[in-house]
């Protein structure tokens, strides 16, 4: 007899219908699996043959031939272990006169017939539903995420012999019931009502936020960096359901959502300066994505910028103008969303006390150039906004007033994307720091007093071209922040502050 | 201005090559000969004195003596347009031949005023606070302005200050001379290469080490003696405790020169190496370069004032402007304290002062700090 399973495959984000396949003809017993599988599914047969026994059902001892279809796409992990073993089931008649059941499903085996659940269940459901599927058979542990797609059935399944008693309809099985969309939630990041004292920098992260723009903060150890990285998520505005579907399918494929539902903050990744490029961009020979698609609608935050490769620096500059990065490796081609906001951080100097009053910097001139020069122009280009941040002693820290909720700030944020959103409607755009050449002209012409502030500073600085861009994009969105439908003076003015990089180092 | 290659010199620079920066040895060994051209006869001729000699001094003096290799040598520095004086030259300085072990041979670019009326070293630290930046650039005007010659070390911070301060005296004819820790032609650190041309423009770069010589840390030590040795006085601006100023400074002890020092700020760690020697005694406190001039009775009228800072009328500015200007006039401030000092909302705090800096009254600090710029501006609370 022949069996058809339906089960589901993935390739980045997307994915394609398996059909698994069996054949079981007389001669010597044997248990083939064809169909470009890897190594995991081969050593499925072991999962399958003591999963069946255990689950009270009989291995055929038989030429079993199981074929996952279509034969020239690779298929990977252990998510076959299911379809495999219900296919081998239904094909040699133990469960009933109905042999192809409607469901798709996937799963991992155990050994004692227990289902176990897998990386990617979402992203499946979703493309298989596209595809016209309505019924899936899901390991209990990814049901509930499984459960956030509308108009879909869901059939939690926790062993082997609970799904083959449901085909054979000895026994049903509750479908998980539709999870509600709980909305947006603050857990994990900061709040920034908890920072005290560097309100310069928190109003430089404000902005940027408002137009999009990465930021680079400078400060002494300790001055808050990565406190204020980490509270940045909490002023981006609410996530909605469709970006929470989208972040949770990516980080579905890593396996990081198994029984955890939908993501529903806004990602805070932090790799490590040690991160090699395939980490950061994604890679392996299986394409999976990387830090920047994991942090997808949200905030990449990269500590010790200078300390990083300049290889892995340099593998962020294309996706940061994109937002998606296609990664290519010989077995797999996947694309990837990667629209984050890049906050970085860096000391002043390779000892971390340049500007500092309680410890005085030991690096000579030429050494903190050099560290400054690790981080290379064109990526230095792609960051709009640098702030210094001034040290705060511990006695201060104290006496320091706190500020704003991050709630209140993210009100700001968002009425000031909703004014950007009115204003690019025409322009195919989003965001004041995707404006192109042509779009700042068009929205930011200095009026003349404010023009001869910035030819100062032009002069002064020793600015770039691209540089004085950066900074009438940053003045719009100061603009709007404020809003503000004309840039005015002050607000051109408030942006040249967040050049330190081009304003310090001009001594003796 | 080529100088004739009388056999003596030839003789001195053949044992210069051969004995480096350790000027006692070669002292010790023309003594030891009576003359330079004995000790060359003796030293070429009888194998015996010549082993007692160290290994790296044998082998140069070896290389040295191939025919012609003096005359190359002379040669190179004429191209690079390098000079050599020594004791007893007319244009050796005077004060340096006074010091027990005077360098050997003097390698210099640029002119060397032989007989200063004064001439003070000024040394500190290579990362100084606003404060000794200010100082040095101060000092080394008026010093260089009233015609004394400002004698300093090239390396970053104070002792770039204090060349660029002489530098800045337009009128001064030789305000400047540097003492370097490397060959004459060898640029350290690369940063101050502009200085470093404009000093033999104006002044000269001397030391004692062979042309091309790279830098080395017990360089320093070395050359520190021949900067107290060029000076009547060394002056210390900002310090560390323990730092290659307090060697200056006990080399100028040694030397019986004297030693001056410009108060810190107590508590800043850059004070406490002029704090600590004025409070052992080991150096006269100094408020003003006229109390140096007085010393020496060097009291020239100043050829020159500095430029005047432009007087600015507080009530000039818009109140939020005036507001900040006047919480700096008291010292320098971070964006955070300023911010917690007044109420304005961020965004025209830094409005204010983006214009306040390129109305050229403020000067920013490295860790976001604000300073007024008291080289341009002096502020009239009205």
């Amino acid at each position: 007899m022949l069996s058809r399973i339906k089960s589901h495959g993935l390739n980045g984000i997307g994915g394609f219908a398996v059909q698994v396949e069996t054949d079981i003809a007389n001669g010597l017993p044997g248990f083939e699996i064809v169909g470009l599988p890897d190594a995991a599914v081969k050593e499925s047969r072991e999962r399958v043959r003591a999963a069946i026994k255990n689950a009270g059902y009989i291995f055929p001892a038989a030429r079993i031939t199981v074929n996952l279809a279509p034969a020239d796409m690779r298929k990977e992990g252990a998510v076959y272990d299911l379809p495999v073993a219900l296919s081998i089931l239904a094909a040699s008649g133990q469960l009933g006169a109905n042999p192809n059941p409607a469901f798709v499903t996937f799963g991992e085996l155990g050994l004692d017939g227990g289902v176990r659940a897998i990386a990617g269940t979402l992203p499946m459901v979703i493309d298989a539903f596209s595809k016209g599927e309505t019924i899936f058979a899901v390991p209990e542990g990814n049901a509930e995420e499984a459960a956030y797609v509308e108009g879909v059935k869901i059939l939690p399944v926790s062993t082997l012999a609970q799904l083959c008693e449901y085909v054979r309809g000895d026994a049903t099985i509750t479908p998980h019931p539709t999870e509600q969309w709980l909305g947006y939630e603050q857990r994990f990041a900061t709040d920034f009502s908890e920072i005290k004292g560097q309100q310069g920098a928190k109003r430089a992260a404000e902005i940027a936020i408002a137009g999009g723009h990465n930021i680079l903060l400078i400060g002494t150890p300790g001055a808050g960096k990565t406190m204020l990285a980490r509270a940045i998520p909490s002023i981006l505005p609410q996530l909605t359901y469709e970006e929470s579907l989208e972040i949770t399918k990516i980080h579905s494929i890593t396996g990081a959502t198994k029984g955890r539902g939908m993501i529903r903050e806004r990602p805070f990744r932090a790799p490590h300066h040690g991160a090699s490029s395939a980490a950061l961009v994604g890679g392996g020979n299986r394409a999976m994505p990387g830090e920047i698609s994991l942090s997808h609608y949200g905030v990449l935050f990269l500590d010790e910028l200078p300390e990083f490769q300049h290889n892995v620096l340099e593998a962020l500059r294309q996706p940061l103008e994109d937002g998606f990065i296609t990664v290519s490796r010989a077995a797999a081609t996947a694309t990837y969303p990667a629209e984050f906001v890049l906050v970085a951080a860096m000391n002043p100097c390779p000892c971390g006390n340049h500007g500092s009053k309680i410890h005085p910097c030991r690096c000579a001139k030429s050494q903190i150039e050099r560290y400054r020069g690790r981080i290379s122009g064109p990526l230095l280009d792609r960051i709009d906004i640098q702030i210094e941040m001034p040290e705060v002693g511990f006695l201060e820290l104290s006496e320091k007033s706190a500020g704003e909720p991050s709630a209140v700030i993210r009100a700001r944020v968002e009425a000031a994307r909703e004014a950007q959103r009115k204003r690019f409607a025409e322009d195919g755009i989003l965001l004041n720091a995707q404006m192109s050449s042509k779009l700042i002209k068009r929205y930011c012409s200095p009026d003349p007093a404010s023009e001869q502030l910035l030819a100062r500073a032009y002069a002064e600085l020793k600015l770039s071209a691209r540089a004085y861009q950066r900074i009438l994009k940053v003045a719009r969105t100061i603009a709007d922040v404020e809003g503000a439908e004309q840039i005015a003076l002050a607000h051109y003015a408030e942006a040249i502050q967040y050049r330190s990089l081009d304003q310090s180092g001009r001594e003796a | 201005m080529a100088r004739e290659i009388t056999p003596e010199i030839a003789a001195r620079l053949w044992l210069n090559y051969g004995t480096e920066y350790n000027s006692r040895l070669f002292l010790r060994i023309v003594k030891k000969y009576g003359s330079l051209l004995e000790a060359k006869d003796a030293l070429t001729a009888h194998a015996d004195a010549f082993a007692a000699l160290p290994d790296r001094v044998r082998a140069r003096l070896t290389e040295a003596n191939q025919t012609g290799f003096v005359e190359r040598l002379i040669e190179r520095m004429e191209k690079k347009s390098i000079r050599f004086t020594f004791p007893g030259d007319d244009r050796y300085p005077k004060l340096l031949a006074e010091i027990p072990d005077p360098p050997s041979v003097l390698y210099y670019i640029g002119k060397i005023e032989p007989d200063p009326e004064l001439s003070i070293a000024m040394v500190g630290s290579r990362h100084p606070t606003k404060y000794g930046i200010e100082v040095a650039k101060r000092f080394g005007y008026d010093l260089a302005s009233a015609g004394a010659l400002v004698v300093s070390g090239l390396a970053e911070g104070i002792d770039a200050c204090a060349a660029r301060g002489a530098l800045d005296a337009k009128h001064a004819v030789c305000p400047t001379l540097a003492v370097l820790g490397c060959g004459v032609d060898v640029i350290y650190p690369k940063a101050n290469e502009r200085l470093y041309d404009e000093i033999i423009e104006r002044g000269a770069v001397v030391s004692e080490f062979l042309p091309g010589t790279q830098v080395e840390r017990f360089h320093f030590p070395i050359r520190n003696r021949v900067m107290s040795g060029l000076a009547h006085g060394t002056l210390v601006i900002e310090a560390a405790e323990r730092s290659g100023t307090s060697i200056t400074a006990g080399y100028a002890h040694d030397q019986g020169r004297d030693v001056f020092a410009v108060p810190g700020r107590i508590g800043d760690e850059m004070s406490a190496g002029p704090n600590g020697m004025i409070a052992r005694g080991e150096a006269k406190a100094v408020f003003s370069p006229e109390e140096i001039l007085s010393e020496y009775s060097c009291l020239h009228v100043a050829a020159e004032t500095r430029p005047p800072a432009n007087v600015l009328l507080l009530s000039s500015l818009p109140e939020d402007q005036r507001a900040i200007c006047r919480l700096l006039k008291s010292g320098e401030m971070s964006f955070d304290d300023l911010c917690d000092a007044l109420t304005l909302p961020i965004g025209t705090m830094n409005a204010c002062l983006t214009e306040l800096q390129f109305s050229g009254i403020l000067q920013v600090l490295p860790g976001r700090r604000y300073a007024i710029d008291t080289d341009k501006v002096k502020l009239k609370d009205i």
